[in-house]
């Protein structure tokens, strides 16, 4: 198989994979609805004095809030999956980055918890919208993340931060406390794919470290692209 | 028990019962239908003032009973359900005539707020001539 096929072949498999994605979140979040309105009911009950018995009413309750507050965090995961996997129904479209780093980052997060990365998170408010490529920008920013955390040992630090620089949206990934010297920002075996993203993008990745900085700051700029 | 008709139609059996039960707690009476068929039939019969209409069905569509409805009685007003990624359906379902949409799981207060609304808007238009 030449490899134009081989390409044409895994894009029209993650369509399938982002439609069939989409259909199980779409009926996930139908099981949340019918779920959130019978603990509401349970929880009106209370409210009107139908539970006469105090501690029986008070252990309700709290079992209540618990469902409720576990419902929302459900639901909010299924809304960001959903999103993912809507996102290549337009491929070129615009959008607000910060929108995509945090459905992104709820995600990212547990892969840093794992190592017991402490992750900060500082998103440029009022961030104008770009009209590019948002799954790619997911996915190369997904990328520098995965090899930044590899580089970083456990329980160092590493701050995720959107800005704005000539027109473009940044991204910075710095590195804080203990990690592996890097040959490269862009990992060998992911290179090519990388590049060609980034092409794609016309977007830059590069090394934002100043020399008497402890830091290593990748800096991911990103401009909005011509509609026409 | 307010003066507020309310039909909910989903083909969520569970879903739209509850709600239902929740929105009569509140003195809503709402009446539940488990499809569009069912709904439009409904609407001939006992005409509410706000109906809430999920987009996702199996026979036909939110989009198009939303259509028969507003082909029989402009002035009843739908408030439509969407899912988190069908926010353009639910757009789509305003430039039809919807009143609004709402996300599913829904928020309680604000489907309240908005029915309260959309029952102020369908007076309005039943007085104008």
């Amino acid at each position: 198989m030449n490899e134009n096929r081989d390409n044409e072949l895994r894009t029209q498999q993650l369509e399938f994979f982002g439609r069939i994605l989409a259909g199980f979140t779409h009926d996930l979040k139908n099981h949340l609805a019918i779920i959130k309105e019978s603990n509401g009911l349970i929880s009106d009950m209370i409210a009107m004095g139908w539970v006469t018995d105090e501690a029986v009413a008070a252990k309700l309750e709290k079992i209540v809030t618990s469902i409720q507050g576990r419902v929302g965090q459900a639901t909010d995961l299924a809304n960001n999956l959903n999103s993912f996997a809507h996102r290549l129904d337009t491929p070129l479209s615009s959008f607000q980055v910060n929108t995509l780093l945090e459905e992104e980052l709820i995600f990212l997060r547990r892969f840093a918890r794992l190592k017991e990365i402490d992750l900060k998170i500082k998103l440029h408010e009022n961030l104008p919208a770009i009209y590019n490529y948002p799954s790619l920008v997911q996915y190369v920013f997904f990328k520098l993340f995965a090899m930044a955390l590899r580089k970083l040992k456990n329980r160092a630090g590493m701050e995720i931060a959107s800005g704005e620089e000539e027109g473009c949206v940044k991204i910075t990934i710095s590195l804080l406390g203990e990690k592996e010297q890097f040959t490269t920002l862009i990992d060998d075996e992911s290179a090519a794919a990388m590049q060609e993203a980034l092409a794609r993008m016309q977007a830059n990745v590069n090394d934002l470290s100043q020399a008497r900085d402890e830091k290593k700051i990748i800096g991911l700029l990103i401009p909005s692209l011509n509609k026409t | 028990m307010s003066e507020i008709k309310v039909l909910i139609v989903d083909d969520e059996v569970e879903f739209a019962e509850t709600l239902a039960e929740r929105l009569g707690l509140r003195d809503i009476a709402a009446e539940t239908v488990n499809n569009g068929k069912d709904a439009l039939a409904t609407i001939l019969i006992r005409p509410p003032d706000v109906v809430i209409l999920d987009l996702k069905m199996p026979d036909l569509s939110g989009l198009e009973v939303l259509d028969g409805i507003k082909a029989h009685d402009p002035s009843i007003e739908v408030i439509m359900l969407t899912g988190h990624g069908s926010t353009s359906s639910g757009i789509e379902g305003m430039e039809r005539g919807a009143f609004d949409y709402i996300m599913k799981p829904i928020d309680l207060d604000l489907l309240l707020e908005k029915i309260n609304q959309a029952y102020e808007q369908r007076n309005t238009r039943k007085e104008q001539p």
